[in-house]
């Protein structure tokens, strides 16, 4: 059936729901797929990311607030002044309960004293957690988030839209945006190092033992065997993260 | 609202989802883990929303008139066209834009892991490479109270000098006061077993009326306290605590123990002749772990130090134009010729003269020993 | 206890953050009501249906402007659309924005052609963008208006969905987020949607009687009151979900509520209680009622209803600000203490010089501020430091080095 102008509509509809067929089937060809490159390495040849799962402890059972760690930290991954990959927090819990968190303002001023009387007092040295289900990889639109095989959690600092939206996700305040890359940074655990066969920063400038790497795919590994005999407690287990980050003596009060 | 209205939203619906599934179905091609279970779930409501809303486009009269007439869509072709061609270049120009490893692991490009092994070479270099040249600070600082400290902490990190150029000396030194306090520093969340002074009572204790005085022109910064013997070997000994380790705050430590106190140990329990004897000796007011540092190794052991190189004793008693103190100053290695000693050497330990715990070198016998 | 991270201390997610939602909620508002007309045959809201359309139109074209500004990387934006994250409710922003955008032109297209073929005749720049608009194509008779009339119809009932998702979706980026207990809630996404819907309501308002002022157009006075009428409804609605969402937390009292308490008792006393719910909420909902329950004359009506509409857009721009959580520090004196690790050194701040080291920066909380630091026989430093409360910066000084840079070692 056609109208005066000759045109049969029932044709034409029929013609565009064809066109529109056809334009989705287009969608499902391989256009242009480049596929992933099998020999580009992502790893150095003596580094094989399968072979490890690292973790961390930290006993704050031992730390004396020097801040050594934080000094190291800032020096070896060039970290912003203002802003920290890792940091020590001081709890003054006083006879009444109130507690009373600080931290201190300068890493090489160290911490101050503070005229109140607490019945306890401790440090907490705190860094990325590297949760297996971390928020901050949930949520970067761009997919610049991510945790490598061995267990860490990065950022790719090349697809990082500078969006903000983990240094949000993160319950427990490790990430930051970069004043200098524009682009969200935090604690690495030091990769450029661990890949190397050497210890994260932080650890190696505790003085006291405070800070504990390791390989938890290795059972015979310092961490393993210290996981082993001492009790130990997550940060915001309620999370869900599944944080790696393994705290020895922590309080009631720690956030 | 009749039937005929939803049709209208329930097919766009429809639609959204299903563009929403062609887009993951493309994506799960290439993805390492494609979300199945929420393809399917898409596929359903798809398919739903579309028979629906067909459904009830189709059912009974409009009231709106038009509906029965034709329209004329020509008009459109040509918009909708444009609009296809868009879409499918920006999807095909989409996927030159992913980048060759994306995907490859997860979620992120493949490549990114080694950019962050490769982000920067190592700064810090570690006790281990320093040690290979500074033999002699080296073995100074492996023995004594600081041993655990990096070299890097006080010097900053120093990658050029160990790896590329070592006489470029532009390393650090921090030696003022306040470098020294940032570790210790007395504070209330410091654990009590760690050495920490408010500094002005220190002062007050040696001697010193100086407030600009460095803690090194006592204390050289690799061996703090002059210790004859590693500190890693000293001598196994049973935890002993003061009131500090335990309570926060100034104690009275003369105070007697309430009853329900835990047990602690007193210098006397075990050691009851040699604390009578010292108490009546020339150092009566001087506590037994002043000299003998007790280091909390771990919470079931400690070490007690014995050191009797001189220089721990000229840490009190060295005569210094900057410091008064009681103990008696003496000029070193001066003191040697003063009393004519049969000796030269620095390094001789002055409880060869003087005895152990009752200092007066008259008591003590030919043979060196003290006599009870 | 008042504590936050060191590195929360610094406000990520600042006005520019609260800018998008506020925008795409207008746009999504507007265009609800467009289709209130288009596809349940509101025939009362004729009048603004067109306007509503443009409205949405010229809104939408504005919102990523502030997403892009506050990106750290604008230049990267589109990987939200090359590699989206679809765990991120952030992700959807590329094609939900995008095929929103696609949406409202084409519907604009077939609802407003042939106000574009009345204008494509004739020579001039105007009519041959009208023109090329058209593609051309200036045929037009009952068949061609009824096709467009059918389509329109078809695009405004496809939109209504794709307005709640655009506006919903950044509802859930909010409310899915654990880690913050302010905005975590279900009620996230519904709460948006429906302040969506009252701040597109209000901006249709408020430009209907200025633009008809300007242009000396006639005002329908039977959509004023229709668009009263559904203001105050969908107001009801939407302060009855805000307030739901804090009185169920404020009677739960889980651990998170201490420190919201203490946020809305003091800092955001004024803004959220005083302001937001007090003022900008209370009294538009009376006048509202007044307007809506009571036959009143033209002009009292329409002034209420600007009023109330006007009074609800900046309701919701408080909504958004405390909900966002930014700037509660912003605004505030800061003193910013600046040292350097060895010697004392000369700072300049933002190319004026301050003074010898070490030196207090007097400024406002979150500002950044560009300072060099130079001392003799040390390497000069150039820094961009936020300035923040009883904040300090120590930067370490480097002896002068040799050309060969630390970093580029083997």
């Amino acid at each position: 059936m056609s109208d005066d102008t000759g045109h049969d509509p029932k044709k034409s509809r029929r013609d565009m729901l064809k066109a529109i067929g056809v334009g989705a089937g287009l969608l499902l060809l391989p256009i242009g797929r480049v596929k992933a490159d099998k020999d580009d390495k992502t790893a150095d040849p003596d580094y094989d990311w399968e072979k490890h799962y690292w973790g961390y402890a930290v006993d704050t059972t031992k730390c004396i607030g020097c801040l050594a760690c934080m000094r190291a930290c800032r020096a070896e991954n060039d970290v912003p002044a203002g802003y920290v990959r890792t940091w020590v927090e001081r709890y003054s819990i006083s006879a009444d309960g109130t507690v009373r968190v600080d931290c201190a303002k300068d890493e090489m001023k160290g911490f101050e004293e503070v005229k109140d009387e607490p019945v306890k007092s401790f440090f907490v040295p705190k860094i990325c957690n590297h949760c297996e289900k971390s928020v901050c990889n949930q949520v970067c639109p761009v997919g610049a988030a991510y945790r490598t095989k061995d267990g860490v959690v990065l950022v790719d600092t090349q697809r990082c839209i500078g969006c903000g939206y983990c240094v949000q996700a993160c319950p427990y305040g490790s990430r930051f945006i970069n004043p200098t890359t524009h682009t969200a940074d935090k604690c690495t655990l030091c990769y450029h190092r661990i890949t190397k066969g050497m210890q994260p920063a932080c650890v190696q400038a505790c003085p006291k033992g405070a800070r504990i790497f390791g390989d938890l795919a290795d059972k015979k590994s310092p961490l393993s065997i210290l996981l082993r005999q001492r009790r130990y407690r997550l940060l915001k287990p309620e999370m869900g993260t599944h944080p790696k980050c393994y705290y020895i003596g922590l309080d009631r009060e720690v956030i | 609202m009749s039937r005929k209205r939803l049709g209208a939203p329930l097919l766009a619906a429809g639609i959204l989802t299903g563009l929403v599934l062609v887009y993951l179905g493309y994506e799960a091609r290439t993805s390492a883990r494609p979300n199945l279970a929420l393809i399917v779930v898409l596929a359903i409501f798809t398919v739903g929303f579309i028979a629906a809303g067909v459904g009830a486009l189709r059912s009974g009269a409009h009231p709106d008139a038009l509906s029965g007439e034709p329209g004329d869509y020509r008009h459109a072709y040509r918009l909708f066209g444009i609009v296809g061609a868009l879409l499918l270049a920006t999807l095909a120009a989409r996927s030159y834009a992913v980048p060759a490893s994306f995907g490859q692991f997860g979620h992120y490009r493949g490549t990114a892991p080694k950019d962050a092994q490769k982000v920067r070479a190592p700064q810090h270099q570690g006790r281990k490479s320093c040690v290979k040249c500074h033999e002699l600070q080296a073995e100074d600082h492996a023995k004594d109270a600081h041993h655990t400290v990096e070299c890097e902490n006080c010097h900053g990190p120093a990658p050029e000098h160990v790896l590329v150029d070592a006489t470029k000396k532009n390393i650090e030194k921090r030696v003022t006061k306040e470098w020294c306090l940032v570790c210790h520093r007395k504070l209330n969340a410091r654990p009590g077993a760690f050495p920490q002074v408010s500094w002005r009572d220190h002062y007050k204790f040696v001697g010193v009326k100086d407030e600009s005085i460095e803690c090194i022109k006592c204390h050289d910064p690799h061996r703090p306290l002059f210790l004859e013997k590693p500190i890693t070997e000293a001598r196994l000994h049973p935890l002993v605590h003061r009131c500090r380790d335990c309570h926060i705050g100034e104690m009275d430590e003369k105070k007697a123990l309430p009853k329900e106190h835990p047990a602690t140990f007193e210098c006397s329990y075990c050691h009851e002749k040699l604390t009578k004897h010292a108490a009546e000796s020339s150092h009566p007011d001087v506590r037994c772990t002043t000299c003998h540092l007790f280091i909390k190794d771990s919470d079931y052991a400690g070490r007690i130090v014995r050191n009797t190189d001189p220089r721990f004793c000229l840490l009190c008693h060295a005569k210094t134009d900057f410091r008064s103190s009681k103990a008696k100053g003496i000029d070193w290695p001066g003191h040697l010729e003063q009393v004519k000693a049969d000796t030269k050497d620095e390094e001789t330990p002055c409880t060869k003269c003087h005895g152990l715990h009752d200092t007066d070198p008259a008591k003590k016998t030919a043979a060196g020993k003290e006599k009870p | 206890m008042n504590f936050v991270f060191p590195n929360e201390a610094h406000v990520t997610w600042s006005v520019m953050i609260v800018l998008y939602p506020y925008i795409t909620g207008l746009v999504a508002g507007a265009f609800i009501v467009s289709s209130l007309y288009h596809v349940f045959g509101r025939n009362e809201l004729k009048a603004v249906s067109r306007f509503s359309l443009a409205s949405a139109f010229v809104f939408l074209l504005f919102a990523p402007i502030p997403l892009q500004v506050h990106l750290g990387h604008p230049e990267r934006s589109l990987n939200i659309l090359i590699t989206p994250n679809f765990s991120s409710a952030m992700a959807g922003f590329g094609f939900i924005y995008n095929s929103y955008l696609l949406l409202v032109v084409l519907e604009i297209w077939f609802v407003m052609r042939s106000d574009f073929i009345a204008r494509a005749k004739g020579k001039g720049l105007v009519p041959f963008i009208c023109r090329a608009v058209l593609l051309f194509n200036l045929h037009e008779d009952d068949a061609t208006r009824r096709a467009d009339h059918r389509i329109a119809k078809f695009l405004a009932g496809l939109g209504i969905p794709m307005a709640c998702l655009l506006h919903g979706y950044v509802g859930f980026l909010f409310g899915s987020l654990k880690s913050n207990p302010w905005w975590s809630t279900a009620l996230m996404f519904v709460i948006f949607i429906f302040s969506a819907i009252v701040s597109g309501i209000s901006v249709l308002i408020f430009h209907y009687f200025v633009v008809s002022k300007i242009n000396r157009w006639r005002i329908d006075q039977g959509c004023v009151r229709a668009m009263g009428r559904y203001l105050w409804g969908f107001m009801i609605i939407a302060v009855a979900l805000e307030l739901l969402e804090i009185l169920s937390i404020a009677y739960k009292q889980t651990e998170e509520w201490e420190v919201l308490d203490q946020l809305i008792k003091q800092k955001l006393m004024i803004t959220y209680v005083v302001l937001q719910f007090g003022v900008f909420s209370l009294v538009p909902f009376l006048m509202l009622a007044i307007s809506a329950l009571f036959k009143l004359g033209d002009r009292l009506t329409n002034a209420l209803v600007w009023t109330s509409a006007t009074m609800l857009l900046l309701a919701m721009i408080w909504l958004a600000i405390p909900s966002s959580g930014g700037h509660v520090n912003a605004g505030v004196r800061a003193e910013h203490r600046i040292d350097v690790s060895i010697g004392s050194a000369t700072v300049y701040v933002n190319g004026r010089r301050l003074g010898q080291t070490p030196v207090t920066y007097v400024g406002t909380a979150g500002e950044v501020i560009e300072i060099e630091v130079r001392l003799q026989g040390y390497a000069t430093r150039h820094e961009r430091i936020e300035v923040r409360p009883n904040g300090t910066t120590t930067l370490t000084m480097e002896a002068q080095r040799s050309s060969e840079s630390q970093r580029k070692l083997p």
